[in-house]
């Protein structure tokens, strides 16, 4: 009767032990389950009024822009106040935050390159060119957007007072955007 | 909004009462005052909870959320009675009424407690009723035990 029992006892939790190691295992991967759901973005870009005089040329569903004609003159500072705008077309707030990604052109020519996103709390990349070599900015910190509204990218532009004509920097950055 | 990856899936309560199946089957199989069927039966009701949570991780995207957590606490629910069933089984049929409070301290009140906590924790506000509920009754049910537990011993 008790080897019975015993018997009993060892083929039970050797069911209990597959059983709760089972059950452990598809939790965990229950919790690794994630759903996508493809969805329009509700953040995009829009032309502002100074589109024409910084080229500003969009596509892509409104989700990439260049600016083609920006200039940057010798000791002076030239500011677009309004060329691009980022909107939040959706009914709630968004954070978005602005990301250098790439770079190029010579920095002897040139003093700064500003990028300020004109949310209630401004988002700036200031690329600066002191001693002839690029500093380059790092990702600025989430902004709130708040729903159906835009704000402008300015963008600001300085020349060394020794640059040349014609010279040219190419900047890439990403509007990063997180749904609040 | 971004959320914590602690936050507990509907599913948990399923894998809640999954152990406590198998607990039960265990110490059903160890006290002796059962038939031998009956610990093999929640070793049964164990697995089906596995089939349960597995059916529900494949059908993730069909189920909603409020039916997910519906039939998991409809499992933990019967987990639970069985457990109360057992306690009365033992106090009032059985006539034993020491092994009875014992098991009420040992496993009743604190699979209660368990459950309480990890409902508790599981998000909205109707359910803070109920979980107000199952924290009396679980408390209840522990003094309870525990005055007769001293009357005893007087």
């Amino acid at each position: 009767m008790a080897k019975r029992k015993s018997l009993d006892l060892i083929v039970l939790l050797m069911i209990s032990v597959f059983v709760i190691t089972a059950s452990a295992a598809v939790y965990y991967s229950l919790g690794m389950t994630s759903t996508i759901t493809t969805a329009a973005n509700d953040v995009y870009f829009v032309k502002g009024p100074d589109n024409e005089t910084a080229g500003v040329n969009i596509f892509n569903d409104n989700k990439s822009a260049t600016l083609t004609l920006l200039k940057a003159y010798p000791n002076m500072t030239m500011t677009y106040d309004d060329p691009i705008r980022v909107r939040n077309n959706g009914s709630v707030p968004h954070n978005v935050r602005l990301r250098p990604v790439s770079l190029s052109g010579n920095a002897t020519y040139f003093v700064f390159i500003n990028f300020t996103l004109q949310a209630p709390t401004k988002a700036s990349l200031n690329y600066t060119a002191p001693g002839g070599s690029w500093n380059e900015p790092s990702t600025t910190d989430f902004v709130q957007l708040a729903a159906g509204q835009e704000y402008a990218i300015v963008v600001q532009t300085m020349a060394n007072a020794t640059a040349t004509s014609g010279q040219i920097a190419t900047i890439e950055i990403a509007v990063d955007n997180e749904q609040t | 909004m971004f959320k914590l990856a602690t936050e507990l899936l509907p599913e948990f309560f399923l894998f809640l009462g999954i152990d406590f199946f198998v607990g039960l089957s265990l110490l059903t199989c160890v006290m002796g005052h059962f038939r031998r069927a009956v610990p093999y039966l929640y070793q049964a009701a164990a697995v089906f909870g596995y089939v349960n949570l597995w059916m529900s991780r494949q059908l993730l995207s069909t189920f909603g959320e409020y039916m997910r957590f519906s039939y998991c606490l409809l499992y933990l629910a019967l987990a639970l009675a069985n457990i109360v069933g057992i306690n009365v089984y033992l106090a009032v049929v059985k006539k034993m009424w020491t092994l009875g409070k014992v098991f009420a301290c040992s496993v009743t009140f604190p699979t209660t407690l368990i459950f309480a906590f990890f409902f508790s924790l599981y998000e909205g506000e109707p359910f803070y009723v109920l979980t107000a509920s199952f924290l009396f009754g679980a408390i209840v049910l522990g003094v309870g035990a525990a005055f007769m537990v001293m009357a005893r011993g007087r």
